[in-house]
């Protein structure tokens, strides 16, 4: 009897051992006529918003490229992995797909935390990762296979503490951070040493643990006393609604200031009346007036039923957009080449501005402010890079 | 006593029995070690076997023809292994349940990682990472020293008074709480200049820190006079059973509370600890804070997991089958009559504590080690409700359960994933669904309590511990009113 | 000293919240020894059940795979005993709840198909919100019920660590199962608190400020503990509960249907847990399938804290809780941090120092 209930489980086992290999070597015979190219996405999760729009821009530019007829011939496939927005789950999704869907590029995350989790697996793989949307330093420090089209925190820290200053007049702010993101922590440091450096205040600096916290009251009481002009939030949109909320009803009038992670609908849906008059950095706007934006955001409406495209979906089209022009400049699907053409990007012209690839294979791109006023995202200026 | 026929069966072989005839302070299981037996040579025969498939074994996992997929598959059911095995000695022979096994491998993680990247100099110096653990040891035991006298002191003022231990205790955290809010007067940056615990722990990393710097360079120099093939092994070993030795000292710490809790209330205290473990690293700096710490040197492969393993069932399995075991088998079932007998429940279910943390801290240490990077939020609930959902499955109170049980759960997550993509978005509801099915089902597990091998002798012990039975009609601690 | 008393508002409207979810919790243990580890789901169940209502978004019909789904588990429940030799009245007896429920589902799926088709009609939003919370504490209650029969009645006789991995799994099976995009979905959604008019006012007393809100929570926590205490005490069904709760055979013994007194206590449980879900998410409006985690967690402590079993210790042991933790993450250097961990030691120092709890009797051990 306890022979065959062994025999019946280790068939079942191998069995199943086996069916994770069908689909695995399906996809590496299919590698011959067509370019894989794996999306590591927090499809589901906390930060849900950002996978999913970068996926539906990708999803969009690849219609584009394959219907001009794909890359070096062949079409262009994409095969999403979710990792519900967790940093272990992300290292298993770029692994999944390095090592059983075999694809010759990796594009992802947006979350910093998470590029910075799977960054050195595309590294050993010796696989060129793109990051739509990851703006911390750390993310491609250091390694040769890691890029980014979007502007890096070093330089959005001080862009927001410049347009606070000099455009808005503050000089006193406080700080309320997400001390467990590397986006949020990388983004209070730079902020807080731009304020400091021309010669603003910092009254209160408070932290807050995003994905569990729901109520900042007891931080927001004492950002309260410290008495700031404007109060700087570096996290995610899943708290800044509730933050502007709350700090609304505890009789905080001042605006509040964040970074890119505050964009997607939900800050607005959540947020409410709360956040209007608040300010935000971002990549792009949806009513900016060049050409390539209003083309974009007319296809992606087309697309996806009416949906007003935000930042990362356009980071997301232009990252599946410029790995298509990297593999097709470079000529193969050798990981080594792809990556040589990544880092020779010059001046593509992209939705969200024109992306030359810099030494430290981060993209050198102007930042736009948003203001949220009747509900909606409206642009308040840009900057630069130097 | 009976003479057993040896013939070679795995049984007689880790079967260190022979219980005297009469029980007492003398018995067996209150050795510190429990008696150990040589046995015979045949009945030893399995052990230098299962180290020998360790090589061609090793060498095909490692080869083109796995490929890295199973590859990682193969080296997180490893870990599944030696976790659930380990807490197997907690929550099934031990009867404590404990929800809190991802601290002790969070422990054994993070003191394995910071000193692979501070102080072995990339697997160079075994030396400076014994110095490293030499100097955790010091400052754990002056700590615990002073502790437990100030514990001793307030329970002797019981003698003064019957209540006033607790209102001690009540006006140190009046006062700790007063002198709390007088420090938000303090600003940001400046040290607190009155806290007692602020100057003891400053106090502590001064003495951690000097013993380290000043055994550097001793260490440099002996490590250098290794033969260079020893180095990096060697190194490799310190840190894992330093790191474990440092998960079953924390294993000391929950054990000696969880003493007094039984049931349902033991399991929220261990998740509470394992979460409070996790707190305490993701604020502390040196340890990388909520970030985790990135850049650990990678040295962990299927040879070394599968030894680390191999270790881990024999020595469970010795204790569990041992006098010892059954001691704490006795602990489970009725804690009073197996006093009344003369065994010491305390010390067995710290053993029992402290054992598994051990091997959870092994198993920590050699997942660090194996991943590039590690964050606090790795160690979380999830982990722990993984690592006892396999103990479980496999039947409380079988190695072999939770060793099938491992292997099966770390399968059937990707298996599911790869069935269909859509099915892929069902992944977690059907995992969960599989699991209630599987506790109404055939709640005593796969095995139920039995062991795989050798299926005529080892009949365990109704593995339902006394209390829990719906026959029982005695004292019931868990029911306060 | 205007901050402190500030402070001590915030965290007795954060521990209102955890004293509402704790009396829920403390009811459960009290009557069957079992961490109800889904509690927690439940409340954001009835979250979810809330937003559907107030968003007026709820489907026309439920969907098909449901509906196929329960006729098959009638079908398979009813003809599978029969096989195996049951005799029928024992088995249709004891199928008729789930009957009943399911014509009770269709009958609910008739009224909201009428109700989602007039969206355009507008209501007061009085009606709106007590809608949803009636509609929440149904629910609820249903799902509470449902629970009890299929996942712990079956385990009553077996031992305790088998009913707490199931209710570990229904929690998980709530939480993954909400997480699908044809249930919810995982990401969070704004909860229109704007329901109950004037939530998000506040009065000024004293230079502090108290919302309406915190204040409708704690008249609804208090009365709550008012009412409960009158059914545990007063009523005959409270005896019963307060007999089986004491001593299980006992109690069956003196012609108390077990049965029907504890599936009573869980959809009194889960009727509390959906109360606390929608007043939770009214006060911060956001909700998500993870959002019951934490809160049921530090209900827990909270309740153990209090003495479980004891419905005024729930609710003072919420109270303290909420307050602790504001107070650490005010004035603690760094405090926010370690938020989380405030509830895990006071738990660990309460079952330390006194494990019945602040309100609980000490039980002797007798040998």
């Amino acid at each position: 009897m306890r022979w065959t209930c062994l025999a019946g489980l280790a068939a079942t086992l191998t069995l199943a051992l086996a069916g994770c290999n069908k689909s695995g070597s399906s996809s590496s015979s299919a590698n011959s006529n067509e370019i894989v190219i794996g999306h590591v996405a927090s499809l589901t999760g906390d930060t849900a918003t950002f996978g999913v729009s970068a996926d539906e821009g990708i999803r969009l530019a690849l219609e584009q490229i394959n219907s001009k007829g794909g890359v070096l011939g062949k079409q262009v496939k994409v095969i999403t992995e979710d990792d519900r927005s967790l940093s272990d789950e992300a290292k298993t999704a770029a692994n999944k797909l390095i090592t059983r869907d075999h694809v010759c590029a990796l594009l992802g995350e947006i979350a910093s935390s998470r590029s910075i989790a799977i960054a050195p697996v595309a590294e050993d793989a010796k696989i060129p990762m793109l990051s739509p949307g990851s703006t911390n330093p750390k993310v491609t420090q250091g390694y040769q296979y890691v890029f980014r089209n979007c502007f890096t925190d070093n330089f959005q820290g001080a862009a927001i503490a410049d347009f606070a200053m000099k455009q808005l007049g503050f000089k006193k702010f406080a700080i309320l951070y997400p001390a467990n993101s590397d986006y949020g922590v990388g983004l209070r440091d730079v902020f807080k040493k731009t304020v400091e450096k021309n010669g603003g205040q910092i009254v209160d600096e408070e932290a807050y643990t995003e994905k569990s916290d729901v109520d900042f009251r007891g931080q927001l009481t004492k950002i309260k006393n410290a008495n700031p002009q404007a109060i700087f939030d570096s996290g995610y949109y899943t708290e800044a609604g509730l933050i502007a909320q709350q700090a609304r009803e505890l009789g905080i009038t001042c605006p509040i200031l964040g970074g890119d992670g505050w964009d997607s609908d939900q800050t607005i849906k959540i947020g409410g009346k709360a956040i209007e008059g608040c300010y935000f950095s971002n990549h792009y706007s949806p009513d900016e007036n060049r050409p390539e934006v209003k083309d974009f955001v007319a296809a992606y409406e087309k697309k996806y039923n009416g949906k007003v495209p935000d930042a990362m979906a356009v980071l997301g089209y232009d990252a599946m957009k410029i790995m298509a022009d990297a593999i097709q400049r470079a000529g193969s699907t050798d990981g080594t080449k792809i990556r040589d053409a990544l880092a020779s990007t010059k001046n593509f012209p992209g939705v969200s501005g024109s992306t030359t690839i810099d030494a430290n294979h981060n993209a050198r791109k102007p930042i736009v402010m948003v203001k949220i006023e009747d509900g909606r995202f409206k642009y308040a200026g840009s900057v630069n890079p130097e | 006593m009976q003479s057993k026929k040896s013939d070679s069966s795995l049984a007689e072989a880790l079967d260190a029995t022979d219980l005297p005839s009469g029980a007492g302070t003398l018995s067996y299981s209150n050795f510190p070690l429990g008696r150990f037996r040589l046995g015979s040579i045949k009945a030893n025969l399995p052990l230098p076997i299962l180290f020998a498939l360790l090589i061609p074994l090793s060498m095909f996992v490692e080869s083109d023809v796995v490929g890295d997929y199973y590859r990682r598959i193969i080296i997180l059911a490893g870990f599944n292994i030696i976790l659930a095995v380990s807490l197997q000695l907690i929550n099934g022979f031990s009867g404590q349940f404990s929800l809190g096994h991802a601290g002790f491998m969070a422990v054994g993680a993070y003191l394995a990682a910071y000193p692979a990247m501070n102080y072995s100099q990339h697997f160079a110096d075994p030396f400076a990472c014994l110095l490293f653990y030499a100097a955790v040891a010091i400052v754990f035991v002056v700590a615990g020293t002073v502790l437990f006298a100030a514990f001793l002191l307030i329970r002797w003022t019981r003698k003064l008074y019957q209540a006033l231990p607790m209102v001690l205790l009540i006006a140190m955290l009046v006062w700790a709480m007063f002198d709390f809010a007088r420090a938000s007067a303090v600003t940001i940056g400046n040290p607190p200049k009155y806290y007692i615990w602020w100057h003891g722990a400053d106090s502590l990393v001064r003495l951690f820190a000097w013993v380290t710097t000043h055994g550097r360079d001793a260490a440099a120099h002996l490590s250098a006079a290794l033969p260079t093939g020893m180095v990096e092994p060697l190194s490799f070993i310190v840190l894992v059973l330093g790191a474990g030795a440092c998960a079953g000292a924390v294993g000391l710490v929950v054990g000696m509370p969880a003493l007094r809790l039984r049931g349902d209330y033991l399991a929220i205290a261990t998740l509470g600890f394992a979460e409070i473990i996790k707190i305490i690293i993701r604020n502390s700096e040196p340890l990388g804070g909520a970030l985790g710490l990135v850049g650990i040197p990678k040295y962990t492969n299927f040879a070394w997991l599968y030894g680390a393993a191999i270790v881990t069932i024999i020595v469970i399995w010795r204790i569990a089958y041992s006098p010892r075991g059954r001691a704490i088998m006795a602990v489970r079932e009725d804690e009073i009559a197996a006093a009344a007998i003369g065994i010491d429940p305390t010390r067995q279910k710290v053993t029992a504590f402290i054992t598994g943390a051990f091997f959870g801290g092994v198993a920590g240490a050699m997942f660090a080690m194996h991943e590039h990077s590690i964050t606090p939020e790795s160690f979380g609930m999830a982990k722990s409700i993984e690592v006892v959902v396999m103990v479980t499955l496999g039947g409380l109170g079988s190695i072999s359960g939770a060793i099938l049980a491992a292997i099966v759960l770390t399968i059937l997550p990707e298996f599911l994933r790869n069935l269909s993509p859509t099915l892929a978005d069902f992944r977690m509801v059907i995992y969960s669904a599989l699991l209630i099915v599987m506790m109404l089902l055939r709640p005593q597990g796969l095995l139920g309590g039995r062991e795989i091998w050798p299926w005529r002798r080892f009949r365990n012990p109704d593995p339902v511990p006394t209390a829990d039975r719906d026959d029982y009609q005695g004292s019931d601690q868990t029911k306060p009113n | 000293m205007q901050e402190f008393l500030q402070q001590l508002i915030n965290g007795l409207s954060v521990g209102s919240i955890y004293a509402l979810i704790a009396v829920g919790y403390t009811m459960v243990y009290g009557v069957l020894q079992l961490i109800n580890f889904a509690h927690g789901d439940v409340f954001m169940v009835g979250a979810i059940i809330a937003f559907f209502v107030g968003t007026r978004a709820l489907p026309i019909t439920f969907p098909l795979w449901l509906h196929v789904a329960i006729l098959l588990g009638i079908a398979l429940g009813l003809t599978i005993p029969l096989l195996l030799g049951y005799s029928r009245r024992d088995v249709l007896r004891s199928f008729r709840p789930f009957v009943i429920l399911y014509l009770a589902m269709i009958a609910l799926e008739a009224i909201i198909s009428l109700f989602s088709r007039s969206k355009h009609v507008s209501v007061s939003s009085w009606l709106m919100a007590a809608l949803a919370m009636v509609m929440a504490v149904a629910a609820c209650g249903a799902v509470g019920y449902v629970i009890e029969r299929l996942a712990y009645r079956p385990l009553r006789s077996k031992p305790r660590i088998n009913s707490l991995i199931t209710a570990i799994g229904i929690s998980l099976l709530l939480e993954f199962g909400g997480q699908n995009s044809a249930v919810f979905g995982p990401t969070p959604q704004a909860f229109p608190n704007q329901m109950v008019p004037g939530i998000n006012e506040h009065w000024r007393v004293l230079g502090v400020i108290i919302s309406k809100g915190d204040v409708l929570v704690l008249a609804i926590t208090l009365a709550l503990m008012v009412i409960l205490s009158y059914i545990v005490l007063k009523t005959k069904t409270g005896l019963a509960l307060r007999a089986v709760s004491l001593r299980f055979d006992t109690a069956a013994l003196m012609g108390i249907n077990i049965d029907r007194i504890i599936s009573f206590t869980f959809v009194l449980g889960s009727a509390l847990a959906a109360v606390a879900g929608v007043l939770y998410s009214e006060k911060y409006p956001s909700v998500q399938p993870l959002m019951g985690l934490l809160p049921g967690i530090k209900a827990f402590v909270a309740a153990v804290f209090g003495g479980i079993g004891n419905i005024t210790g729930a609710v003072v042991g919420g109270m303290i809780l909420g307050l602790v933790e504001v107070l650490v993450v005010g004035y603690l250097p760094g405090g926010s941090q370690y938020r989380d961990g405030v509830a895990f030691v006071i738990l660990i120092v309460i079952l330390l120092v006194k494990p019945s709890g602040l309100f609980g009797k000490h039980a002797v051990e007798k040998v």
